[in-house]
């Protein structure tokens, strides 16, 4: 499973940004994306085009652990959202390995029969498998609640200014390790 | 049904009698002015000024028959009234979804088959009809002038504007079954084809195709995605699972040329049912024939073929029409030539092969499109009313009248709860045809060699009832009907038939304008189509069949609004998923997506609950897309929708708060602008035609335009800008406010 | 007087005769102070840490009486003792901590408080401009403080930090060394 974090302030800026991958069965934490070479706009624009969800359960539903919110099917991409109640939206971006006997189906893709590609969205409970279990949800839940805690006390710091970038290693470090430890 | 041997007409029961409506629609014939004021009028006028026409007009004896408009208008007056006001549910529908539906509901137009006499279709053929009598009339067959009312099954009607028929060529029925195997895949390679060629035709150097909009700004289909569309509908042919290209009737037809008329119509009779131009074992046998006397104004006499036509009354019953027409050929420069309507149901197959543009008239100088004389047009379309008006919808009133309880009813009874309990344990005979207690957990009807049942076991004959009653547009009895049908298919794992009557009861539920589109229901529904799609694809591997059920899922889903909109979406993927479609088809999907999402409203007082972001993304990749395909003008189309889609959620006109998607729109709108200018710029070199130079200015000032966002986000050199995530922190936080006179430390 | 004792008495006072107040209102009432005076010296760190030493100078002339008043400890015998009353009396009651004091020199005259925890400093993180991590002494209000109650109690002392976890060091230390006692002198004007 890779993952791609945003944290957005109440304007849609990306105020954060990090990209890992699973931990968890042995994963070196590192991000493979299923398409490494757009990954980077990919996965913004993704982001960004599930704020039209996360904005309507916003309004729709109280809590702020939105749980999985969004899919971006030819990715794979599922978005789970977090809402700080000062209006702040983590969006985590997860995106299960790419299973080797499917094919890639996605934009572009222009076999003229090919029934693959859905098969990748296989059941499995196991996180890295699937992003929508119930594990995988209280799994997201545990490392939101642990980075809303690390963002609180780095949006007290006195030289952090609302709505602007943070550049806290030290909260870096800390989603790094909540990475880690959840995901 | 009504054969030479058997007379006896298929008389309607009383519900069923046709309430005819005629009310003379100007607007339907914007092409033909001639015929502008109505159609009756002149008809009656034309009949009874050119000859003595007695079998129509005084035939009391035969009541369906009377042509007198004014008699008709009176009977009609005020059921029309409570028609009418029944009104159209789709009013008010946006986004052009209105047109979308209508080309559905007409793709699943009753098929009639058309088998004429060799001294007919010569005396078309001389008429410039290469291929005979069906090449004539098909056109016309596809919109019957006028309403049609149809009676449902719980005897409501209700009158259509859009009502048509599709005339299928028999001889040529047989040949498709046989190909489907061998070239199951071409047509979607064909599908591609024609996408192409259609890109090809409109890639002038003015060929934008800027999608149009309506009143409220917002993007109708494009006509791309429109001729795919219609090619996605019409690339089946005739299947055992489905009996929509199955003919409800058939037209034979003789013309006054023939020697032994009588003789040749029976022969032609037996030909269809029993000879060699009889259909596959898997279509039903019973079918509505009707006879047509073709007669030539010009080298025949009248009086002759009149009588003939009595002949004909008396031994076919009701079924017969005796259609007038010139027998040499209309040009253009006739005084009352009209053009032929083009055919809007081809397959791509005859798209490829160029039918429909008609290329016998090119060495007459014409521009390949038929003409006709307008006596023979109005013929032809009075012609066709009748049949369609008087004969065929009566009849397939009464079969789903008449199967709805012989079959369908003892399903629905008692005896059918339990059957479908525990059909395999009991059995039902009661001297029915119901195919009772198979061991196997089938009913044992189903042929698992040939894959298809015997047209008159009860699960064919249901599915044809429920087919019936979608062409007649009672979706709810359809609905039903296939639900009902569903685990019988299932159970006798007749996989494609599964497939069908999952995917037509889900398109049935979205065409039911009554129909509550609750959650529930629209979860049930996605369920259906995602069986229909499984089973045709992964189950019988039958490509242009899912694709299809795919394509209307997106389209119906899409009309309903709301939260179906996000659903149309995700099946318009599952199609690019799926690679059903050739790369011009994934644009185009693509940016159908697009338009899915776009067509999702806020709730209404609020900000949230659209989808534009989703839309506007769908359109970058679209314009992306187009421009890897090289088509400038169509990626600069797709972009401008984008911006205007992202409009309501960037705090900044085009300034997106992502930095790697700022920098991916901003190298994408200079591409397409280097790209589009070099187009132009090449084409135009020598000598720009007037209007071309407005044209150009337009679109230089647009992408000055796009310079403009471009600079101000310092893109257009912006490497610097790009590197390494750097994120973009909104300018004016960092602005030092003024330093505050501050004495504190004096305290 | 011991350590232990000095600790004995902090930890009393703290719990009875201190009125509480919200840690965080502290922490970011303080923070806000920093990051002002940072903007208004446009990152002069060296003025920055200047003026918040001028600040703490001027509560801590304030503060002494009320340290007194509350803790009744009379005077102390040596520097050693000023140490611990500083450490385990003062800086608990006043900002419930108790920094270790360790690091003495041979003379007993210079000392280094390490703080396990600063209220202060909590959430903080330096501005990342490359110098406020070498430059700004983020808590130097409170070598003003020592400095300015001591004075007030005629023990003159330099007051600096030497690391801060702040810039990344292990440990925050402040050292303090004794100029001299004031004997008989009428008290400095203020600064």
């Amino acid at each position: 499973m890779s993952y791609y974090f945003t944290i957005l302030s109440p304007t849609d800026t990306p105020i954060f940004n990090i990209a890992f991958g699973t931990s968890k069965g042995g994963g070196d934490g590192i991000a493979r994306f299923r398409f490494p070479d757009t990954a980077q706009y990919m996965n913004q624009f993704i982001i960004h085009s599930s704020l039209d969800i996360v904005e309507e359960a916003q309004w729709t539903n109280g809590g702020m652990y939105l749980k999985h919110v969004d899919t971006y099917p030819p990715a794979a991409a599922y978005i789970s959202a977090f809402l700080t109640p000062s209006g702040a939206r983590f969006l985590l971006l997860h995106q299960p390995p790419q299973l080797p006997n499917s094919n890639t189906g996605s934009l572009g893709s222009s076999s003229l029969l090919g029934p693959g590609g859905s098969t990748t969205r296989a059941s499995s409970s196991s996180i890295a498998a699937n992003p929508t279990s119930p594990q995988t949800e209280e799994a997201v839940r545990q490392f939101m609640n642990e980075i809303y805690e690390s963002f609180v006390k780095t949006a007290m710091s006195p030289f952090y200014k609302q709505g602007m970038e943070i550049r806290s290693p030290v909260f870096r470090t800390k989603v790094t390790a909540a990475g880690k430890k959840w995901l | 049904m009504t054969s030479p041997e058997d007379a006896t007409p298929v008389k309607p029961p009383p519900s069923f009698s046709p309430g005819v409506a005629r009310v003379p629609s100007i607007s339907r014939y914007p092409d033909d002015p001639d015929s502008a004021h109505s159609i009756d009028a002149e008809l009656a006028e034309y009949r009874s000024g050119s000859s003595p026409t007695p079998s129509l007009a005084t035939t009391t004896e035969l009541p369906i028959r009377s042509s007198s408009p004014h008699a008709r208008s009176i009977r009609s007056s005020t059921p029309q009234l409570a028609r009418s006001s029944l009104g159209s549910p789709f009013e008010g529908r946006f986004d052009g979804s209105e047109d979308i539906r209508s080309l559905i509901i007409r793709a699943f137009s009753p098929a009639v088959a058309v088998y004429a006499s060799d001294d007919t279709d010569e005396l078309v053929r001389n008429k410039g009809f290469k291929g005979g009598f069906w090449e004539l009339i098909r056109p016309f067959g596809e919109t019957v002038p006028g309403k049609v009312v149809i009676r449902d099954s719980v005897g409501s009607s209700r009158a259509w504007e859009d009502y048509g028929v599709r005339f299928m060529d028999l001889k040529g029925f047989g040949r498709t079954p046989a190909g489907r195997e061998s070239g199951r895949e071409s047509p979607l390679a064909q599908m591609e084809e024609i996408l192409e060629q259609q890109l090809e035709s409109s890639e002038g150097p003015l060929g934008t195709t800027i999608p149009s909009k309506d009143a409220q700004g917002l993007p109708i289909a494009s006509p791309l995605w429109k001729i795919l569309l219609r090619q996605i509908l019409s690339t089946t042919s005739a299947a055992p699972h489905e009996t929509f290209n199955h003919p409800v009737a058939s037209v034979i037809a003789i013309s006054s040329r023939n020697g032994s008329p009588l003789e040749t119509l029976r022969q032609l009779y037996a030909e269809s049912s029993s000879g060699e131009k009889r259909l596959p074992d898997w279509v039903h046998q019973e079918y509505l024939r009707y006879y047509v006397l073709v007669h030539d104004e010009e080298r025949d006499d009248i009086a002759e073929s009149t009588k003939l036509y009595d002949q004909m009354k008396r031994h076919f019953g009701l079924h017969c029409h005796l259609l007038r027409l010139r027998s040499s050929q209309c040009v253009v420069t006739d005084d009352d030539s009209v053009q032929v309507p083009i055919c809007e149901w081809l397959s791509p197959q005859e798209h490829l092969s160029g039918v429909g543009e008609a290329e016998t008239l090119v060495d007459l100088g014409t521009d390949g499109t038929p003409y006709l004389f307008d006596s023979d047009a109005t013929a032809i379309r009075t012609f066709i009313r009748e049949l369609i008006v008087q004969s065929v919808i009566p009849f397939m009133e009464n079969r789903v009248a008449v199967w709805n309880d012989q079959v369908a009813s003892r399903r629905r009874g008692i005896s059918g709860r339990f059957m479908s309990v525990g059909r395999r344990f009991m059995t039902f005979g009661s001297g029915s045809r119901s195919g009772a207690a198979g061991a196997s957990g089938g009913s044992g009807n189903y042929d698992s060699t040939n894959n298809s049942y015997s047209p008159d076991s009860p699960e064919a004959v249901l599915r044809k009832m429920a087919d019936f009653a979608f062409m007649l547009r009672d979706w709810k009895l359809s609905a039903s009907t296939y639900e009902m049908i569903q685990s019988d298919y299932k159970n006798d794992k007749a996989w494609k038939y599964h497939a069908g009557v999952n995917e037509m009861c889900a398109v049935s539920m979205l065409l039911n304008p009554l129909a509550a589109s609750t959650k529930i229901k629209l979860e049930s529904i996605d369920q259906m189509f995602e069986n229909a799609c499984y089973s045709y694809l992964t189950r019988c591997s039958d490509g242009p069949h899912a694709l299809r059920s795919l394509t209307l899922a997106v389209e119906l889903l899409k009309s309903r609004g709301g939260s179906a909109t996000e659903s149309a979406a995700r099946w318009a993927m599952r199609v690019m998923d799926f690679g059903l479609v050739g790369p011009v088809g994934q644009i185009l999907f693509t940016e159908r997506v697009s338009t899915c999402y776009a067509s999702k409203t806020p709730v209404s007082g609020a900000r949230w609950g659209a989808r534009r972001r989703k839309a506007g993304m769908w359109s970058i990749f679209a314009a992306d897309q187009w421009l890897k395909a090289g088509k400038a003008t169509q990626a600069s189309a797709c972009l401008e929708e984008a911006e205007r889609l992202y409009a309501d959620v960037l705090e900044v006109d085009g300034v997106f708060p992502m930095p790697e998607m700022q920098t991916f729109v901003d190298n994408l709108r200079h591409a397409v602008k280097v790209e589009y200018l070099g187009t132009r710029g090449f084409n135009t070199q020598d000598e720009p035609a007037p209007g071309e130079l407005e044209a150009t200015e337009e679109t230089s000032e647009q992408l000055a335009n796009v310079g403009k966002r471009a600079h101000r986000h310092s893109l257009i050199g912006l490497p610097a800008q790009l590197d390494a995530g750097s994120l973009n922190t909104t300018s004016g936080v960092r602005d030092p406010e003024d330093p505050p006179n501050d004495d504190f430390e004096r305290a | 007087m011991s350590t232990n004792k000095a600790s004995r008495i902090g930890e009393e006072i703290w719990k009875t005769r201190v009125d509480k107040v919200n840690a965080e209102l502290v922490t970011l009432t303080y923070g806000t102070i920093v990051a002002q005076l940072c903007q208004d010296y446009n990152s002069d760190y060296q003025e920055v840490n200047k003026q918040l030493d001028k600040m703490g100078y001027n509560i801590g002339m304030r503060l002494i009486e009320d340290f007194l008043a509350k803790s009744g400890v009379g005077r102390c015998a040596n520097f050693r003792e000023t140490a611990d009353m500083i450490a385990k009396v003062g800086f608990k009651i006043f900002l419930n901590v108790a920094p270790t004091v360790t690091n003495w020199t041979s003379d007993n005259n210079q000392f280094s408080l390490i703080f396990d925890d600063n209220p202060l400093a909590d959430f903080v993180e330096l501005p990342d401009d490359g110098r406020a991590q070498d430059e700004l002494w983020f808590s130097n209000i409170l070598c003003g403080v020592l400095r300015g109650s001591l004075e007030m109690v005629q023990v003159q002392i330099e007051a600096h930090f030497v690391s801060d976890v702040l810039r990344g060091d292990d440990t925050t230390e402040m050292r303090v060394s004794l100029v001299r006692y004031i004997e008989d002198e009428m008290p400095p004007e203020e600064e």
